[in-house]
């Protein structure tokens, strides 16, 4: 069984993983929906195959009807977290290009990119407002994401960074896996996560982008009970920029391609 | 039409007035010089002419996502806060220079390093949490990024484990204030743990590689 962790009132602080929350009553599904702009919470179960009821992201709503018709393809969906917004720039990339704005419209062409693959994918923000660390986390968890991507950018260093969270990893034989901490949710996913920057990566060196990988304690990455992974892209070299549109074209290729690499490697695990 | 007397009283306040403010002018500077004569009896510590010692700082480099350790010769205070205080401004001083694989803005980095017993430690091997108190400018000019941001937490935790073996964990403030993040990235909010959080590459002296930096929480059980 392929565990799965929320957040909802009573448990504030910690991610009961195998546990889900069935109503759309409690907190993180209000600020959930508040999240998701333009989009109507759903009332059908993800699955078509599923007699269970399902926690049920408003993301869903977007689907389209032909791709709801394979139940086999509807089990994968990416989170997609374009980081910062709102009050929040992030990086300034340069004087007129703050980095939510960067991220906002990578994570758009991603996504457009992976639906025209027949992969679904959510955002955690589609325009300009400011999410913090555990709305963002909440989104992750409610979807049930097979590979929650955080995308970041940044002027410093080059080519493409990758970061997994720094957590140690709790084993599935590990008691303290039923109930982890908010704050520690992904330390259940670790071995995952590095899979899926392993795929990452491979298709980010089949572009001959420079990939640098590393582990980091960040947030909302620690939060999420989902494989994920923090994208951070930097300037190809120094006659490169970010704003290159061939090289945004390679990243967005390369991301699509280890996406669709990561569906594979995710359908083989138990 | 103003009576005789009534000017002659007028006449009487004023020199008055201006006689007792002379007298106030003169007794000030008398008190000032008195208070001026007393010798100073606070106790003032004795300058020390200290001479310069070894000390190892872990240098970042922004290219390769590098720790790489450098010996250097720094004229530091005895006292242990004042000589960590010291020690991370140099630190500091060295990415300011022109050419820095880890460019950073020339302020003032920390402002203050509190260092607190930490009570679970083993009595014959005492170990200390150190607080740093970072300058607001210094976070201000800090470049964003994930890699940026890590790699500075990065080279305060290894120069301080490399130079202060008693130094176990580390906390992070700005301004006397928590702070969520350093520059939108690296969590400023928790606890650093200096065995687990610093890349420990093979070999003690060898420069820590992109993929060793792995900053590790501290157990799930201990968050707060």
């Amino acid at each position: 069984m392929r565990a799965r962790g929320v957040r909802w009132a009573g448990f504030s602080n910690w991610v009961p993983i195998g546990l889900v929350c069935f109503g759309c009553l409690c907190p993180a599904h209000a600020k959930q929906s508040q999240t998701q702009t333009g989009t109507q919470p759903a009332t059908n179960p993800p699955s078509a195959t599923s007699s269970q009821p399902q926690p049920v992201s408003p993301g869903l709503a977007n689907i389209p009807a032909a791709t709801q018709a394979r139940p086999t393809e509807l089990r994968f969906l990416v989170l997609l977290d374009p980081a910062h917004g709102g009050t929040d720039m992030g990086a300034m990339l340069d004087p007129a290009t703050p980095e939510k704005t960067y991220t906002l419209a990578l994570a758009e062409r991603l996504r457009a990119a992976l639906n025209a693959r027949g992969i679904r994918s959510i955002l955690t923000r589609t325009s300009d407002v400011g999410l913090d660390s555990d709305a963002r986390a909440t989104i992750a968890n409610h979807s049930r994401a097979s590979a929650c991507i955080s995308l970041h950018a940044t002027s410093t260093g080059n080519g493409v960074h990758l970061f997994t969270s720094s957590l140690p990893a709790v084993t599935e034989a590990d008691p303290r896996r039923a109930f982890l901490p908010w704050q520690t949710a992904q330390a259940a996913y670790e071995t995952s996560s590095l899979r899926l920057e392993s795929d990452v990566d491979a298709a980010m060196t089949q572009q001959h982008i420079p990939v640098l990988t590393a582990r980091t304690s960040i947030l909302p990455l620690d939060s999420m009970a989902c494989p994920a992974v923090d994208i951070e892209v930097a300037p190809l070299d120094a006659t490169t920029p970010l704003s290159d549109a061939g090289y945004q074209k390679k990243v967005l290729d390369a991301l699509d391609a280890a996406l669709v690499a990561w569906r594979s490697d995710w359908r083989q695990q138990p | 039409m103003i009576p005789r007397y009534q000017k002659v009283i007028l006449w009487v306040l004023l020199i008055s007035s201006v006689l007792m403010a002379a007298y106030l002018i003169r007794m000030r500077a008398r008190t000032q010089d008195r208070l001026a004569a007393i010798p100073d009896s606070a106790p003032m510590p004795i300058p020390v002419e200290t001479a310069p010692v070894q000390v190892k700082l872990l240098i970042a480099n922004d290219e390769d996502g590098s720790l790489a350790p450098v010996e250097q010769q720094f004229a530091l205070p005895t006292e242990t806060t004042t000589r960590a205080r010291t020690l991370l401004n140099d630190l500091f001083a060295e990415y300011a220079k022109s050419g820095s694989p880890h460019p950073l803005a020339p302020v003032v980095a920390v402002d203050d390093v509190f260092l607190l017993p930490v009570p679970e430690s083993n009595a014959a091997h005492p170990q200390q949490m150190a607080v740093i108190n970072l300058d607001g400018s210094f976070v201000d000019h800090h470049p964003s990024g994930i890699l940026v941001e890590n790699l500075t937490l990065l080279s305060i935790l290894g120069t301080l484990q490399a130079n202060f073996p008693q130094i176990a964990q580390v906390r992070f403030l700005v301004d006397g204030r928590p702070r969520a993040t350093l520059a939108g990235h690296a969590d400023l909010s928790r606890t650093y743990l200096t065995a687990n959080d610093v890349p420990q590459a093979p070999g003690s002296d060898a420069p820590a590689s992109q993929d060793a930096q792995s900053p590790a929480k501290q157990p799930a059980e201990s968050q707060p």
